[in-house]
Parts: structure tokens; sequence; C-alpha cells
């Protein structure tokens, strides 16, 4: 659970963290990202759905390790990170209610792998490999067996704006894939602290 | 032994705890099925084909929002994926976030392609599968008895051929009911159908709420998010 989570966190922290590893790997040149805005819609595909589930959602990130993960839909819900303290709401019944355990615990440490890839490079990261397919796709594959048996790679596919990311795809088996694709990106906008606080 | 003053209000606490645990963990057993004398041919009839509508027919996939909560408050919620293919039943978990959890297929056996914890417990998988084919799949018995409970609610009593005995029973609201009780005749599952939605020419319940009974137990509020005729 904790390797998968740690692998979520990082498609999507990866859209906008990357700058640094982009140029080394990319050649591009290098934008400071103070904060990112940007909506996404996620496609879910799996060999038993007979259409992809969609999701779409909005994702704010505030350097140095504020983050806000909203999913409007099907399911709303917000995951806030700030000040090293991470929390998730899910709405019920038109309220707000907190998450507790069965897998919090989990998501603090994976956000804790964020910031150290947000600090470091694409290439040095401990968990994955990294290379630069002919097509400009980042090609993440994971060092650790056990990961892999969980993650088969990450794809990575950067926008036309040096530090945004176009979509993100994950595949957990062959069939099995989520596609993060971003748009409407606002990048080093001034972003009010209590986006990060409260759902 | 001396019970010091402060002490008491806690004493009272742990007693008032303890009765309030006790009272949920009360069983509830299979009611009586009387009236059967008023419940004619024709309405038996009709009552039947009602219990056999209960269940979709055909193929389907389902979507659903699961909040999955357990009797000591903890609880997440998932998104849950039913195939129902003729009697094999695909089912797989997700975070909200899309990440599988747990994958399996149920068809004479039981098939777990995917399980990753919380959800790699083979007890787990059991349970969840057979919850998800008592939520869907109609009980192997073909033929219920058809009758009223004492308070005059029309039900439809399975008898399986596990000892279990499954109480179908409709409201006057027109939401429904299944209760499964063990061999000993005590509750051990509840399901209640909120009001239905029209898909490909069946009614499809837009919510489901499972209430598992005893000290492990735990209810899992399902929410429709679509529904394919496939």
């Amino acid at each position: 659970m904790r390797s998968l989570l740690i692998v979520l966190f990082l498609c999507a922290g990866l859209g906008y963290f990357h700058q640094g590893q982009a140029v080394e790997l990319t050649g591009r040149s290098p934008v400071r990202v103070e904060s990112v805005q940007t909506e996404f819609t996620q496609e879910k595909h799996l060999p038993i759905l007979v259409r992809p589930i969609i999701s779409k959602g909005t994702f704010v990130f505030q350097a140095p390790g504020s983050l806000r993960w909203e999913y409007l839909a099907p399911i709303h819900s917000v995951l806030l990170l700030h000040d090293g303290r991470i929390r998730k709401f899910i709405e019920q019944n038109g309220k707000f209610v907190e998450e507790s355990g069965m897998g919090v615990d989990s998501m603090q440490i994976i956000l804790q792998e964020i910031t150290g890839w947000l600090d470091g490079n694409i290439a040095d990261t401990p968990t994955f490999h990294a290379t630069v397919q002919e097509n400009g796709i980042i090609l993440l594959t994971p060092k650790e067996p056990a990961l892999a048996k969980i993650i088969s790679r990450i794809e990575l596919r950067l926008a036309d704006q040096s530090g945004l990311m176009e979509s993100v795809v994950l595949y957990e088996g062959a069939d099995s894939l989520t596609k993060l694709i971003f748009a409407h990106a606002v990048l080093n906008a001034k972003i009010p602290a209590v986006t990060f606080t409260q759902p | 032994m001396k019970t010091d003053s402060t002490m008491k209000p806690i004493f009272f606490l742990i007693f008032l705890l303890l009765l309030t645990s006790c009272s949920g963990l009360q069983s509830v057993y299979l009611p009586e099925l009387t009236g059967l004398e008023a419940i004619d041919g024709t309405q038996s009839r009709q009552l039947r084909q009602r219990c056999e509508n209960y269940f979709v027919q055909g193929s389907w996939q389902f979507v659903h929002s699961i909040a999955f909560k357990l009797a000591d408050g903890n609880g997440a919620t998932v998104m849950g994926v039913t195939v129902l293919d003729g009697t094999k039943l695909k089912c797989a978990l997700m975070g909200v976030e899309g990440f599988v959890l747990f994958e399996a297929v149920l068809d004479e056996e039981l098939e777990v392609s995917r399980a990753l914890p919380p959800f790699d417990n083979p007890e787990f998988a059991r349970g969840l599968m057979r919850d998800v084919q008592t939520i869907f799949l109609p009980p192997s018995v073909q033929r219920p008895l058809t009758g009223q409970l004492a308070d005059g609610e029309p039900v439809c009593r399975y008898y399986g051929e596990d000892g279990k005995i499954i109480d179908i029973l409709f409201a006057e609201d027109d939401s429904s009911r299944m209760n499964i009780y063990g061999p000993d005749l005590s509750r051990i599952r509840s399901i209640i159908s909120g009001s239905r939605v029209p898909v490909a020419a069946e009614m499809i319940p837009e919510t489901l709420e499972l209430t598992a009974s005893g000290l492990h137990g735990y209810t899992l509020t399902m929410t429709l998010i679509s529904a394919d005729k496939i």
C-alpha cells in the first residue's frame, strides 16, 4: 500500500516539480516553480471496465511543500499537505468528513517522498530509473522488484510551457492504467494559505 | 478495596460503555413468518415476481463509491467496480485516486488477482466477495416462501442449502431490504436498498447500505456512480 501510494503522489507531484530534472533529461530551460494551479482529468482503465472511469479535479502546489489535491467527481475528496501534516477529507451528505486511519499514515510517508523528489533529480531518485524516450516522454521504471509488481512503469509527458506537465500515465499492469491529463495550468500565481488548510 | 470518590464517575462511565457496547451487539433473530393465509395465489405470484425483480437480470457493470465504516468508527471511502456475468462475479476496489487495491473473480472458485494491504487478508477477500454476491446475485434457491411478518410487511423467504435464510422485504415508501440470518437464526447481514433509477429497462438502487452484525461488525454504504448493461 505504501509503495502504491508513494507512486500515486509522485505522479501528481511530478507534473510540476521536475524543472531541474527536465533540464537534465530534456535540455529545456529551467523555470522556477513557486506555485502551480491546474485542473486535471483522470481516466482509469481496467480490463473489467466497459468504459473508463473519469474523475475530475484540481491540483494546487505552493513551494516549498504545500499541496491541495481535490477530486470534484465522481467522489468529492480533498487531500491537504501543509506544514508536514497530511489530512484527507471525503464529502458525505454535503459535509466534509476527515478520514482517519486506514492509509493516512501511509500518505504522510508518501508526501515526504515527494518533498525529497522536489529537491532532487529524477535521475537520482532512489525509487525509479528515469530515461527519455525519442518522443520526449520521460519513462520511469521502479528499481525495487517489490514496487515493480505493483507499478510497472510511469510515463511523463512534458507540456510546451517549461515547468509544466501535460500528462502522467501510471501502468499498474498490462491493461490497467491511470492517466492524468492536466489543463488550464497557472504558474506562480499567489495562493492563499487557507487553500492548504481547509477542505 | 476502597473506592476513591473520584473513581466513581470512571466506573460509571465504564459501566455505561459496556452497556451501550452490549446493546450494540444484541442479536436480532429471524422473525416468524405469519399471515400466510392472507396471501392468496395471485398475491403470492406478484410478490414472488417482485422479489425476482429485486435482482438485476443479465450482465451488468456497476461503479459505486463505497464508504466503509468499522465498528470502532474508523473507515475509508473507495470506488468499487462490480461486473455481473451470469453466475460469474468480478470485483475491483480502488482508492479515490484510482489505485487498484483489490481485484478478484468469483466463479466456481475465488481467484484473487490483486490484493494490496490492508485488503490482502484471505478472509477479507472471501468475506468481501460473499457480501458482493449477496447484494447482487439472487439466492441459489429458486422458489421462496411468501408471506407476511407480524406487522403485515410482505416478505419472500429463501432457505439456503448452507443453512442461511434470506428475507426480502418491501416497505411502503418503495425502498426494500434484505436480511440474512445464519444457521442459528441470528441476523448476520442487513442490506437496505434506497430509491431506484431506471437504467436499460431495469430499476437500479441509487444507494445500498450493508450492515454486518457482530463483534467485528461494519457498514458499507454504496452510492451508485454508473450502471451499464453489458
